[in-house]
């Protein structure tokens, strides 16, 4: 598929911090191009907007579902789903949004299809990153300081923690618009719901995370 | 005639969301600024605090085994025939159901006259299925590496011919090599410091 001339050389494999995209990267009418070619059947193009949205994608599952590996298969699975729909997708809405809206299903299926099963059990050890060789090819790269990492390693572990006491609709809605950035009217079409429980469901989860973050939040 | 903006332009606004004309619209409706601003100014620490510790992107483990995978689920799917649906008519609302319940009825009289009696089944090429039946993913994270493989079902062997790959050295003993939780190190041990020393 994507080989090495689609990812730029400095991107860092598996980093845990934000990736700085091209320009390039990131326009819409590039994806609408991409868009129209895949649903010709083109392959690569959909491998370059696979390279270029995979990145949010995971990072959304992950912070939905605090599990990496089954948010490294889960965002495999919006993509795959991606790929069926794609005929049916009509650059309504943005191509990202669309895929934020595919996420939001695959994430409640599975916790749907986990919580029937109680299976419980996941190996997360596979992709723990103190586990992985830093001189592998394929390493992860934090690409910050120390320090830095651990201070927000550390403030990463108090906020995962938080948001994983508030419920699931409030922690998307706070995940899609503080941290993704999505607008309201966006948040609403990959929630399914009126932008009203949408502005509803983040003023409580703000105030909800807020307070259960207090004392970090007063500190800075 | 300054009048109350609504709850949503309010938000909107809270949240960086506004601009051009719609923000001077309603940056000329709100009365007490200051405290609005102070409000947005809130919501922006807020913002900054989670992405700080939560970025918006962070890129998969292993990247291109990640596309690759997509790719072969894909290739996988679009494979597969396409089954349409056809007109049946009477048969299929009459009779299939009838001829299923006779199969049924044949089946269980079969079954019942045939009990007690055992059949011995040899099978003198014992094959694994899933050897055939999927192709292996092969993926090398190196770059310059090449992999072909060759299955063959009669030696029931699959064989991965790696290209690129450095020489290995004589002295390397394989059977450390073995063993993922053994005491000994291991080139399979991710954490394993030895082994970094010797890459």
């Amino acid at each position: 598929m994507n080989k090495s001339s689609d990812i730029p050389s400095k991107r860092p494999v598996g980093s845990v911090g934000p990736v700085a995209l091209d320009e390039s990267q990131e326009t819409p009418d590039d994806d609408a191009r991409h868009v129209a070619r895949a649903q010709a059947g083109d392959m690569r193009s959909y491998d370059i907007l696979v390279t270029r949205h995979r990145g949010r994608i995971f990072a959304m599952i992950r912070n939905m579902i605090h599990q990496e590996a089954e948010a490294w298969d889960l965002a495999q699975e919006v993509f795959i789903k991606a790929w069926q729909a794609l005929p049916r997708f009509e650059a309504k809405a943005r191509f990202s949004t669309w895929l934020y809206r595919i996420a939001h299903n695959v994430v409640y299926d599975w916790s749907r299809r986990r919580k029937f099963e109680s299976a419980g059990e996941f190996n997360d050890e596979i992709f723990e990153r103190n586990r992985i060789d830093p001189a592998a090819v394929t390493a992860p790269d934090a690409g910050e300081s120390p320090a830095d990492a651990m201070a927000h390693g550390e403030l990463r572990v108090k906020i995962e923690a938080a948001l994983a006491k508030i419920s699931p609709e409030h922690r998307e809605v706070v995940l899609l618009k503080d941290v993704q950035g999505l607008a309201y009217k966006e948040i609403a079409e990959v929630m399914g719901s009126s932008i009203g429980t949408v502005m509803s469901r983040l003023f409580y989860a703000r105030q909800k995370l807020q307070t259960l973050l207090k004392n970090e939040y007063d500190a800075r | 005639m300054n009048t109350m903006p609504d709850d949503l332009s309010l938000s909107r606004w809270l949240d960086d969301e506004l601009q051009g004309a719609e923000l001077a619209t309603f940056e000329a409706s709100i009365h007490d600024k200051a405290e609005l601003l102070a409000r947005r100014q809130n919501l922006r620490n807020w913002r900054a605090t989670l992405t700080s510790a939560l970025p918006a992107v962070v890129e998969p483990p292993y990247p291109e085994f990640f596309n690759h995978r997509i790719e072969k689920s894909i290739l996988e799917l679009t494979s597969k025939p396409v089954t349409t649906r056809q007109r049946g008519g009477a048969w299929r609302t009459w009779w299939m159901p009838a001829t299923a319940m006779a199969g049924m009825a044949l089946a269980f009289w079969a079954g019942t006259r045939a009990g007690g009696v055992t059949q011995r089944v040899t099978q003198t090429h014992p094959t694994p299925p899933a050897m055939i039946a999927q192709a292996p993913s092969v993926y090398t994270p190196e770059r310059g590496v090449d992999a072909e493989w060759f299955s063959s079902p009669d030696a029931a062997a699959t064989v991965i011919v790696l290209e690129g790959v450095d020489a290995i050295p004589d002295t390397l003993d394989f059977s450390e090599t073995v063993g993922l939780r053994s005491s000994r190190g291991s080139t399979a041990d991710l954490d394993n410091p030895s082994i970094t020393e010797t890459l």
